[in-house]
């Protein structure tokens, strides 16, 4: 089969972020290890370069990692690669699924978003002092 | 437990429907398995404060942990191929990366990997850095193509992709070779803890263990051994968490130990200078460097020195019996006499040992590094200060770099990637996988300056007659873990009069901490968990290496899948016991370095798959004969500067040329040079041979592609 300039395009840009991810991985693992002796100032206690050893590279890997999957998914669906999602007539428990987010799904969302609103200002009412006084 | 249990109909990828249902179902079963163990463990400390004994506990934790996996096993049993080689392609994200967590974190993670950081300080990092990074190369360079593949193993992929029977075939050889040396430590690991959990000799312990892997592995497969290892990624990282927060809270009155032990640190690098100039170490230091000196005087003349030790001796003998002294000074006496070494050979190869055993106990700190310090040696000193720095430091890049590469080409962490529903998934699934095993590599170096902190502050300065009863119970279960002796007479511990093995910092820890023994036999059974989950993946790994790719796609392609399955079964079998009675010869003999070992596995598997792998997809002119030649070449330089230059290995193949190390590189880190030497070869050849036919060049757009209109391939095989 012939690829298309789409194609073509899709598997550049994979190889671009994976050269720029790649490059980001060598330099935090690699460079930042090899001058380790001279990134020792205080980073919350811990010398730098120790600190990056034990979790700031930690970090990296995974923020790599999650990027990548995302980035790709997007690149994905704009070349028209995606794999074919699934719809969204499922079963949930029995219910065929929009049936049951109609029935009672969004009904405990919505439950779940006015609760977070009444808590959310709650606390911003304290911290920005706006907050009613109360005796308890 | 219907969501494990429930068997699809045709066998093939899950009905995408319900998809949402079966992971919904997950989650409630998980949910209630964590509660039901939290519920467990509760119930066990409270029969411990009603009085009972600590040998119940370990066998309860033993023989629940352990019926629980089996229970797992039995309840997804399996005939079917896609359900037995891939858990039936429908293993969610998140789960898929928990059971990823639990496959890779070994009995080495678990136990060893902190006791290395306290022994090593920084240097101990490499194994951080190099254990997790490398799920970056997985992430970018295989999973989400290998995933589009879609077959079962990773022979398959170089099968395909190199035309013919000939790659398959060896990397069928590097899978097995990896993946059996790695089996073999972790049954050994299995051995150890249900010894220390239950008291059982050593032999019992290991099939006990055994039993457990083979009643998952056995009967349901990839299928069986998924959903266990989720249920033992869920015992693991709690039996890891629980003791760390404890010592952080005590310590710091924060609970969350990685945030804040920066500043215990700090306090250990300030106690470390004051111990450093502590005139009471100095004293035992002067104490091992005189016996270290006489001992090197008596090497001067081994035969003078072996007659005046043989007949001093045998006087004091004589002049105990004449002087009709009690039976037992007589005793010691005759043993004193037997103790010395028989010939001037045996003398000076005893004293050898000795001196190099005291001047060891002579370096300051306990020779342990300063736990801060990055690198060994001095850049800005003396010219051996200045090449001490740069071997250490081209060391640690060069075993960051072999651990990393080595990840991204174990075939028991690829083929994870196969079980996911789809493409996009598999590359999430990267994600979670590193973020569970985040949770316990972060911990582990919190961990390692806690305990130091603890020793350095509380236990060294103690009076020997009011130490904890830890240090005396854990002396007494192997003095090769802990052992300390008044050396200088003051009757206060110091630091240097201490012994300390690595593998003891995490089983002692929750006694460290003063928590109750319920504790410290859910970290034995976090650690059980470990090794176990490792070695189902690793003797699936090996058993469908035999069956499916040597077997079904070499000998007999026309096996039905019954047949299939039940060859991979009855290998499985023979495998595992082959395994176990290695770990026990190991255990007996004392003859490998199971250390090195795991090692070793990672430099064979980053020089053998990983520059064939990637150049398989990211380069369509890689052709077969590149790829044969490249793999062995890989394998080949690995396996080269092993056994010129390790220790045991020339003992094994009787190598008596002197070790020339290349740039100081460690044997352990060969495989910096393997993959180098991998790549090049595999390019060079393949540039002088005729590029790969228009099925290739198609196979390698297939797998590029999540989804490819007007592609008529279909490599996913059922």
């Amino acid at each position: 089969m012939q690829l298309s300039d789409s194609h073509e395009q899709y598997w550049q840009k994979n190889l671009n972020i994976t050269a720029v991810l790649l490059a980001t991985w060598f330099v935090v693992t690699f460079v930042v290890a090899y001058f380790g002796r001279d990134l020792t100032f205080t980073f919350f206690g811990w010398p730098f370069s120790f600190w990056m050893g034990a979790q700031g590279s930690l970090v990296v890997y995974v923020v790599i990692i999650v990027y990548y999957a995302v980035y790709m998914g997007r690149l994905d669906e704009e070349h028209g690669v995606a794999e074919d999602l699934e719809d969204l007539t499922f079963t949930f428990f029995g219910w065929p699924f929009s049936f049951w987010m109609g029935a009672q799904g969004s009904l405990v969302v919505y439950v779940v978003i006015i609760v977070y609103y009444a808590v959310y200002m709650g606390r911003l009412d304290e911290e920005h002092g706006v907050a009613e006084d109360l005796e308890d | 437990m219907a969501g494990l249990a429930g068997e699809t109909s045709g066998g093939g990828a899950f009905d995408a429907k319900s998809t949402a249902a079966f992971k919904a179902g997950l989650n409630r079963i998980y949910g209630f398995y964590t509660g039901g163990f939290i519920a467990f463990v509760a119930i066990l400390a409270i029969l411990e404060q009603m009085g009972m004994s600590r040998g119940t506990i370990g066998i309860v934790f033993l023989l629940a942990t352990v019926a629980l996996y089996a229970g797992i096993g039995i309840m997804s049993r399996t005939n079917d191929a896609a359900e037995y080689y891939v858990a039936g392609r429908r293993v969610p994200a998140i789960y898929n990366g928990m059971a990823t967590g639990a496959d890779w974190m070994s009995a080495a993670s678990f136990i060893g990997m902190a006791g290395t950081l306290y022994l090593q300080g920084y240097g101990g990092l490499a194994f951080i850095m190099g254990w997790t990074g490398g799920y970056c190369l997985v992430a970018l360079f295989l999973a989400p193509f290998l995933r589009k593949f879609g077959q079962f193993t990773i022979p398959d992929f170089l099968g395909a992709r190199y035309e013919g029977n000939l790659p398959r075939f060896i990397g069928i050889l590097i899978a097995i070779i990896c993946s059996f040396v790695y089996v073999v430590a972790q049954i050994y690991g299995v051995g150890l803890i249900t010894t220390r959990l239950s008291g059982l000799a050593f032999e019992i312990g290991i099939f006990v263990g055994l039993g457990g892997i083979l009643v998952c592995s056995f009967l349901g497969g990839m299928r069986a051994v998924t959903w266990t290892q989720v249920a033992q990624y869920i015992i693991l990282i709690i039996a890891y968490l629980i003791p760390v927060v404890w010592l952080s809270v005590k310590q710091t009155s924060v609970p969350v130990p990685q945030l804040v032990y920066g500043y215990q640190l700090e306090k250990v690098t300030e106690k470390e200078k004051a111990l450093r100039e502590d005139p009471k170490e100095k004293e035992v230091i002067g104490v091992f460097k005189a016996q270290a000196d006489a001992l090197g005087e008596k090497l001067k003349d081994v035969k003078a020195a072996l007659e005046a030790d043989r007949s001093a001796a045998t006087k004091r003998v004589e002049d105990l019996k004449t002087a009709n002294a009690p039976a037992d000074q007589i005793a010691a006496a005759e043993k004193a006499l037997a103790a010395v070494p028989k010939d001037e050979a045996a003398a000076k190869d005893t004293w050898t040992k000795a001196k190099a055993a005291a001047e060891a106990r002579a370096r300051p700190l306990a020779g342990l590094p300063a736990h801060a310090q990055v690198f060994a040696g001095d850049p800005k000193g003396d010219q051996k200060a200045q090449d001490t720095f740069d071997t250490s430091r081209r060391n640690f890049l060069a075993l960051v770099f072999c651990l990393m590469v080595g990840t991204a080409a174990l075939p028991h962490i690829l083929m994870r990637y196969y079980t996911t529903p789809s493409v996009r998934e598999a590359r999430e699934s990267v994600g979670w996988s590193l973020f569970f095993i985040f949770l316990l590599y972060f911990t582990a170096p919190a961990l390692a300056v806690l305990v130091k902190y603890e020793i350095f502050h509380v236990l060294v300065g103690t009076p020997f007659d009011q130490l904890p009863a830890w240090v005396g119970s854990w002396a007494k279960v192997d003095p090769a873990l802990l052992s300390v002796t008044d050396v200088n007479k003051d009757g206060i511990l110091q630091l240097q009069e201490m012994r300390i093995g690595g593998d003891i910092i995490v089983l002692a820890t929750p006694e460290i901490g003063g928590l109750p023994y319920v504790i410290s036999g859910l970290v034995a059974a976090g650690g059980l968990a470990a090794a176990l989950s490792t070695a189902d993946g690793l003797l699936l790994t090996i058993a469908n290496a035999l069956s499916h790719d040597l077997y079904y796609k070499m000998i007999d392609p026309n096996a039905t899948t019954s047949r299939r399955v039940a060859i991979s079964k009855a290998l499985l079998l023979v495998v595992a016991v082959l395994a176990a009675w290695t770990a026990w010869h190991v255990q007996v003999s004392k003859l490998a370095d199971i250390l090195f070992l795991v090692s070793a596995a990672f430099s064979f598997a980053a020089a053998g798959f990983f520059p064939a792998l990637v150049l398989g997809i990211f380069w369509k002119r890689a052709t077969k004969w590149g790829a044969v030649l490249g793999m062995l070449a890989g394998f080949g330089t690995t396996a080269y500067y092993m056994i010129m230059n390790h220790p045991w290995m020339r003992t094994v193949f009787s190598v008596d040329s002197p070790v020339s190390l290349w740039g100081g590189i460690l044997p352990i880190s060969a495989g910096v040079f393997g993959v180098p030497v991998g790549f090049a070869v595999i390019i060079l050849v393949s540039l002088l041979t005729p590029a790969p036919g228009r099925d290739v060049q198609e196979l390698v757009e297939h797998v590029r592609y999540p989804s490819l209109k007007g592609d008529t391939l279909n490599t996913e095989a059922t």
